[in-house]
């Protein structure tokens, strides 16, 4: 079996936890979040025939007060960055992370996940945005926690992308 | 020289622009590219400098293409390592030296930290009882005491085994001393362990050589070691002994040199650390305590009442064996009554044996001993018994003697003494042979009560009688035999009647005579002939020494008795005065 860490990152409230919580069956507490400031949650996929063993470090998200520690990220297989589509700041903070991403595990496959596709019509990222960041190469999927939108795929390609890198 | 000229010629002729990119056509070779292999070959640092940029990658393949495996550089580097070493040893020690204080100093911090715990551990239960015992055992069993407190003091079991990739904090494998994993999933846990390690590293300013090594989580400690690669993590339950960390520390390294290269290129195939398992399962060590035997109170408590009512009924039992055995030998004590066994049947106990009617009833002899039926019976077969109280016993049964009359028997002899009219006499008399056991009957002690009155008529019917003889004849005729027979049977009559202890009966047998002729002849003829009506009476059985013999002299015609007559007085004297 392949094992693969997975780190969750964005900015606070962007809707990380929630996004696991549709895709795995967590048994720590989300206090640990906020006491060590990671939580840890499994999942096994398959991807086209392989069953690949997801551990998903749930990062307590960034912010003013809150540093990400940056041995979380480090040894990650990938890493999905987390932007809320109805605040425009998660998305500087969900930039400012990549590069934190890229330089702290250089090999790790980034997916960028624009959640709460629920409320677009409150979206302040537009689809500029969204094609600016394909421009750079990342793979950019809308999701919603709320309604378990593309979770699934999201967390399939993720595991394609780490196994075919 | 002139085919070089001309060769010169013709290769001069072309520009060195064009000769390059001949050159590169025919050997892929330009100027450049063979001025730097030249500087290359002639230069050994800048070849050196060279090859050091490609010696790592290709060692690398080698590894991976197994053209070369670590077994064989091993000897290659100890005998490097070896001969440095003799060369100048101070090479090596200067190398390791920054390697080496701060693990030294970590081991030393370590093995302090493990002795002062020990210490307490010690102290703790130094002088306590279960160490003084321990010092006895050690005392007497030969073992040293360290041993025994060795064995004692750490008790600990570890319980689960994890190798953790250090980087990436996934679980590389994992063992398990049974088929109950300690935690609910082993891959999240060793990734929270890995994040905790990392929560921890971060957030305590420390050296790099200090590092988190233990988590203690209830009964569990979880003891961390780290390498450079991998986290060795052994869940512990109880208290394990410092050696354990030098257990777990050589498995760790004995890991890395097993698997450092595969270690080092992770990439999520956990299949290779299979092949870890031996190295983690040599961690699964325990020390079993000698079992603390809980005092089952309970089990005490109810073995004590059970002991005590055991003991209460053995006490019963005792007091009960020790009153039927009394019971038992006083019944066989008693006259007329004969145990021949006893047996217990329901809880009571029932006497056998042979019992007279005249002996004791044996529940009145139980009686005394507090002993009721319920506790006792008795099968005792009737018989007849010769003991001496029995007859006795029994002759007062059958005689049914008056008040006034004493029994005793003795030697086959009842002796009846006292008083007691005739008819009960004469039925003794009759009845004693048919009590079983008497073979004699003595009355001798025995006075009739009614015979005084017969006495009294005896004797004066005594005094009634006269015989009248012819001169100088004392000589019976046949009916004065009859009347001689009577007499006789009165005399008997009174002499086997004592009126008194002190006296008896005498009869005076007096001869009449008279004055006339001569009265002295006349009283010495009356003397014989009292003197020969004795001697007759003593012919018929009276004694001799109740007979007195008197002469009377008649001087009244009108006297009661007639001339040459014989007639008795009964008087009662002293013995002696006879």
């Amino acid at each position: 079996m392949i094992k693969k860490k997975i780190i969750m990152l964005g900015s606070f409230a962007v809707g990380k936890t929630s996004l696991i919580h549709q895709f795995v069956h967590s048994i720590f507490s989300e206090k640990y979040q906020t006491s060590i400031g990671v939580k840890i949650d499994q999942k096994i996929v398959n991807v086209d025939g392989t069953e690949v063993n997801l551990l998903l470090w749930d990062i307590h998200g960034q912010d003013d007060y809150q540093k990400i520690k940056p041995a979380y990220i480090m040894g990650s297989s990938g890493c999905f960055i987390v932007i809320d589509g109805t605040r425009r700041a998660s998305l500087d903070v969900g930039i400012e992370l990549i590069e934190m991403a890229q330089k702290t595990a250089p090999n790790a496959a980034i997916i960028i996940l624009i959640n709460k596709f629920d409320l677009k019509d409150e979206w302040d990222i537009t689809d500029d945005d969204i094609d600016n960041l394909k421009g750079q190469g990342f793979d950019v999927i809308i999701t919603s926690a709320k309604t378990n939108y593309a979770i699934d795929d999201a967390f399939h390609s993720i595991a394609r992308k780490m196994i075919n890198k | 020289m002139q085919e070089s000229k001309e060769n010169s010629g013709f290769f001069g002729s072309l520009s060195e622009v064009k000769l390059n990119e001949l050159r590169k056509m025919i050997i892929g070779l330009g100027t450049e590219d063979l001025s730097r292999l030249a500087v290359l070959i002639n230069d050994p640092e800048a070849f050196s400098e060279e090859i050091s940029d490609l010696l790592p990658n290709s060692i690398k393949l080698m590894l991976e293409k197994g053209k070369v495996s670590y077994d064989e550089l091993i000897p290659i580097i100890e005998t490097a390592l070896k001969d440095s070493v003799k060369r100048n040893p101070h090479t090596l020690s200067d190398i390791l030296f920054p390697v080496m204080l701060p693990a030294i100093r970590k081991a030393v911090a370590d093995d302090i930290r493990n002795m002062i715990n020990s210490l307490n551990t010690t102290l703790e239960h130094g002088f306590s009882p279960k160490r003084m015992g321990w010092r006895f055992k050690a005392l007497f069993s030969g073992v040293s005491y360290a041993e025994i407190v060795l064995s004692h003091a750490y008790i600990y079991r570890v319980k689960q085994v994890f190798l953790i990739h250090k980087q990436t904090g996934l679980l590389l494998s994992s063992v398990s001393d049974s088929d109950d994993s300690v935690t609910k999933n082993d891959d999240m846990v060793s990734s929270m362990l890995s994040a905790i390690k990392d929560f921890v590293q971060d957030s305590f300013t420390v050296d790099d050589v200090n590092e988190l090594d233990t988590i203690k989580v209830g009964q569990f400690n979880i003891w961390i070691e780290q390498g450079p690669g991998a986290i060795i993590a052994a869940i512990v339950d109880g208290d394990a002994p410092s050696g354990l960390r030098i257990l777990l520390k050589e498995s760790i390294e004995k890991i890395h040199l097993k698997f450092s290269y595969h270690l080092e290129s992770f990439e999520g195939d956990i299949s290779v650390f299979e092949k870890t398992t031996p190295f983690l399962e040599s961690c699964l060590v325990s020390e079993q305590k000698e079992k603390k035997k809980r005092k089952p109170l309970l089990l005490i408590f109810i073995l004590l009442i059970i002991l005590g009512f055991a003991s209460y009924q053995a006490y019963l039992s005792i007091v009960d064996y020790i009153k039927f055995n009394k019971l038992e030998k006083e019944l066989g004590s008693h006259p007329g009554i004969v145990i021949t066994d006893d047996d217990g049947i329901n809880g009571k106990t029932i006497f056998e044996g042979l019992r007279d009617p005249f002996a004791i009833d044996p529940y009145i002899v139980a009686m005394n001993y507090d002993i009721d039926t319920s506790q006792v019976g008795f099968n005792l077969k009737p018989y007849i018994s010769l003991d001496e109280e029995i007859i006795l016993k029994r002759a007062d049964a059958k005689l049914s003697p008056p008040n006034s009359v004493t029994l005793r028997f003795e030697d086959g002899t009842l002796f009846i003494s006292g008083e007691a009219n005739e008819t009960w006499v004469n039925a003794v008399k009759i009845n004693y042979s048919g009590i079983p056991g008497i073979m004699n009957l003595d009355i001798s002690g025995l006075n009739s009560m009614v015979s005084r009155k017969v006495v009294n008529r005896a004797c004066l019917s005594i005094e009634q009688y006269f015989f009248v003889f012819k001169y100088n004849i004392v000589e019976l005729s046949e009916a004065q035999e009859k009347k001689f027979s009577s007499l006789i049977n009165e005399v008997n009559t009174v002499l086997d009647f004592n009126f008194a202890q002190d006296s008896v009966p005498v009869i005076i047998v007096i001869a009449h005579t008279s004055y006339e002729g001569n009265p002295e002849a006349n009283e010495k003829i009356a003397f014989d002939r009292a003197q020969q009506f004795i001697n007759l009476m003593i012919n018929a059985g009276i004694p001799m020494e109740v007979l007195v013999p008197k002469t009377d002299f008649i001087e009244d015609i009108n006297e009661a008795f007639p001339v040459r007559s014989v007639s008795f007085k009964v008087i009662y004297s002293k013995p002696e005065d006879l």
